[in-house]
């Protein structure tokens, strides 16, 4: 879905009718105490970014008397965790951290909206990019804050493009045209793409290309249009990388993205569009291919068209049955202050990449540290003009694609018949709504 | 009127009875009435309105999905129930022998059926990976033309990879199943058959095979439910995939009911797969406890 007037509106909305106030001061916090012997349970996910955000709670604690408990639950259990404490209407957890993709089915079911409570604490939206915060609109009103944050780059094997004196692929031909030589020269594959199924992550990159195209998942009417002559390029072009010019590993057509990571991780592929949090694997102490050998640009492109990248967003949601609720605002408002985000980025002791606010990923001393890779990251948000659309069906939706992207990859199917017969089936699901 | 022995006998089972009733009973009617349903999680935590028969006749007539899934869980039933009853059975015949070698080798058989599902997908599907896969590896030096094959693009291949996984894990109980069967035929019949001229195959055939026959079913019609049922090693070692190749029954309601969250539609999946595997478990029962004893 194209960043429609309506979401840009919906942001500025978020951002100036309610609330386009003076930045508050730093970690500001309600003067006085207020909510002095409450106690807020907050429920994240299992990531480095949440362990290094609990090391920051004593001051929090210290300057508002609030005690915060974080319960972290694994990736893989935390749909499940949500749907329960939904279903429930469970007060346990104040606050709660969910991912994109869940959020419109918990959008007034589990979550409430915040927008004006936001306003009045002077918290400034503009300062998330747009990519990010679209997740948290809905119904005109914001539903939380976004607190994770991932963009994809091209991570491509810098020592190997230095040695055969090949350009750094801006458009998806450079990547094919690398991808043939490097083939020839050496023993890696041109590019590890995941075409597997694994939670539509064979559709990551696709994305992409839909894109770059000129097409979409759906026009304004919320008909599937990834089938028009645009889209079937897009798809035809994708998978020819692994089909056609056979640049990717043998075993891409199941590949899930981890298995992708781990072969250019191993040295067994050159290039890898994958997620920006990939470059904890190339900064740990021990990795077999290292730093000094990888560099990541934004993802390619067609020829003409703007730069892309389809974004993966977590964001902290306040329960709408908290019975704290003033206390989970006001530990939201301090938690996603963004030196508190930009503390942990520059902390020696923690190697997260997560910035989700302007001002950290063009900080000097944040791209310093991760050679940049914020400021590449910066220039593909200010790009994105589209993004996957904000609605409940959009998991069953992503199931059909899936299916149907991998049946192309394994020869099961042509693009045409593939694309043609997921309309259909998005379609019914759209309209069984 | 309760006696006294029949007030502390009703007391002693309430426990049993109240803790089933919790965990089985009430979640099996609750799913039912929920198969009446439009009940989607998307929407509203609560059950929507009564829909009669609608999630089942969307199901086997407007489901472009349902039909094939079925033919994949028939597929993978069949295959799979054949090829587990055979190793069984030939594990069986080779260790039913008594010394030290096959004491070994029958206590190594319990591994295999000790380690969960999950991990056995996890492991499997590490090891058939063409880039490091350890049976990749094996396989591509045996056979060359199978080197850098990826198992997981091919939907036979896949279901290969995934009954073979499945074969590992269950053969051994059903093998422990049949030697024990094996045990109780008495050595008198098949030491006359031998004396009359029968081949071993001739013995196997006409004089072992029929006496451990009503185990040999019930261990298939066993293994056909647990079959139906396969869950985890579909989850960690094949997604479902290629396309929805190995997409089984259990597997879809799973994903109809906790990704797309339409709890009505995924009772209603649930409950044509319930059905078959009660029909199933009547016939257990049936051949187990004869209506005569």
């Amino acid at each position: 879905m194209p960043i429609s007037r309506r979401h840009a509106i919906a942001g500025l909305t978020a951002g100036a009718t309610l609330g386009v106030a003076p930045r508050r001061s730093r970690a500001a916090v309600t003067p006085g105490k207020p909510f002095a012997g409450q106690t807020v349970r907050v429920l994240v996910v299992r990531a480095s970014q949440y362990a290094a955000q609990a090391k920051r709670l004593p001051k929090f604690e210290q300057d508002t008397g609030i005690k915060v408990e974080f319960v972290d639950v694994p990736f893989a259990s935390m749909r499940e965790k949500l749907t329960a404490e939904m279903v429930a209407g469970s007060p346990d957890f104040d606050l709660a951290t969910v991912m994109d993709a869940w959020i419109p089915s918990l959008v007034g079911t589990y979550f409430g909206p915040i927008g004006q409570d936001l306003k009045a604490r002077g918290v400034d939206l503009t300062r998330y990019p747009q990519p990010f915060l679209y997740t948290s609109l809905h119904k005109d009103d914001v539903y939380g804050l976004p607190t994770r944050c991932h963009i994809q780059l091209l991570f491509y094997r810098k020592d190997i493009f230095a040695d055969l004196g090949l350009a750094v692929p801006k458009t998806w031909d450079d990547v094919v045209a690398a991808g043939l030589k490097i083939q020839e020269k050496t023993k890696l594959a041109g590019i590890a793409i995941p075409y597997g199924r694994n939670a539509g992550q064979n559709l990551m990159v696709w994305y992409n290309f839909l894109w770059g195209a000129g097409s979409d998942l759906f026009d304004d009417k919320m008909k599937p249009m990834f089938n028009n002559a645009a889209g079937l390029k897009a798809t035809q072009d994708y998978v020819d990388l692994l089909l056609k010019h056979k640049i990717c590993p043998s075993g891409a057509a199941s590949f899930t993205e981890p298995d992708a990571v781990t072969s250019m991780v191993q040295g067994n592929s050159a290039m890898n569009p994958v997620w920006w949090h990939v470059y904890n694997r190339y900064a740990m102490k021990d990795a077999t291919i290292g730093l000094d050998k990888v560099g990541f640009v934004p993802l390619p492109t067609y020829a003409g068209a703007e730069p892309t990248t389809y974004t993966n967003t977590w964001i902290y949601g306040v329960n709408k049955n908290s019975k704290v609720r003033g206390a989970a605002l006001e530990f939201l408002t301090w938690i996603s202050e963004p030196d508190i985000e930009r503390s942990i980025l520059l902390d020696p002791a923690e190697n997260d990449v997560v910035a989700t606010q302007w001002t950290n990923l063009r900080d000097a001393a944040v791209n310093e540290r991760f050679h940049g890779m914020h400021r590449t990251a910066a220039v593909a948000l200010e790009k994105t003009r589209k993004l996957v659309p904000n609605i409940p069906e959009f998991l069953p939706v992503v199931d059909v694609l899936e299916v149907a992207m991998n049946n192309i990859a394994t020869g099961q199917a042509t693009v045409a018949d593939a694309m043609n017969g997921a309309a259909t089936q998005v379609a019914r699901l759209v309209r069984r709504g | 009127m309760i006696n006294r022995s029949g007030l502390s006998t009703s007391l002693l089972l309430a426990p049993a009875i109240l803790i089933v009733g919790l965990t089985t009973l009430w979640p099996l009617g609750f799913s039912f009435w929920a198969s009446f349903h439009d009940w989607r999680l998307l929407k509203s935590p609560l059950p929507g309105p009564f829909v009669g028969l609608e999630n089942y006749w969307l199901t086997l007539t407007d489901d472009p999905d349902f039909w094939p899934v079925v033919w994949v869980t028939v597929r993978f039933v069949v295959l799979d129930v054949a090829a587990t009853v055979l190793a069984a059975l030939g594990l069986a015949l080779l260790l039913v022998k008594t010394g030290f070698a096959h004491s070994v080798l029958r206590g190594l058989l319990v591994l295999p059926f000790a380690i969960s599902p999950a991990l056995i997908g996890i492991s499997w599907r590490f090891m058939f990976n063409p880039e490091y896969g350890a049976f990749q590896r094996g396989i591509g030096a045996m056979l060359p033309f199978m080197d850098k094959v990826d198992w997981f693009a091919s939907p036979a291949l896949t279901m290969a990879a995934l009954i073979s996984a499945d074969l590992w894990h269950w053969a051994p109980y059903f093998a422990f199943m049949l030697m024990g069967a094996l045990a109780t035929v008495p050595p008198e019949t098949q030491e006359a058959a031998r004396i009359d001229g029968a081949s071993e195959m001739g013995v196997f055939r006409h004089v072992t095979l029929p006496q451990i026959a009503p185990v040999l079913t019930i261990a298939a019609i066993l293994k056909t439910v647990f079959a139906l049922k396969v869950f985890d090693s579909i989850v960690t070692m094949t997604s479902g995939g290629p396309g929805r190749s190995t997409t089984t029954l259990a597997y879809y309601a799973y994903q109809i009911g906790f990704r797309d969250y339409d709890m009505g539609y995924a009772a209603a999946v649930a409950y044509i797969l319930t059905a078959i595997l009660f029909a199933l478990s009547f016939l257990y029962i049936r051949r187990i406890l004869p209506a005569d004893r």
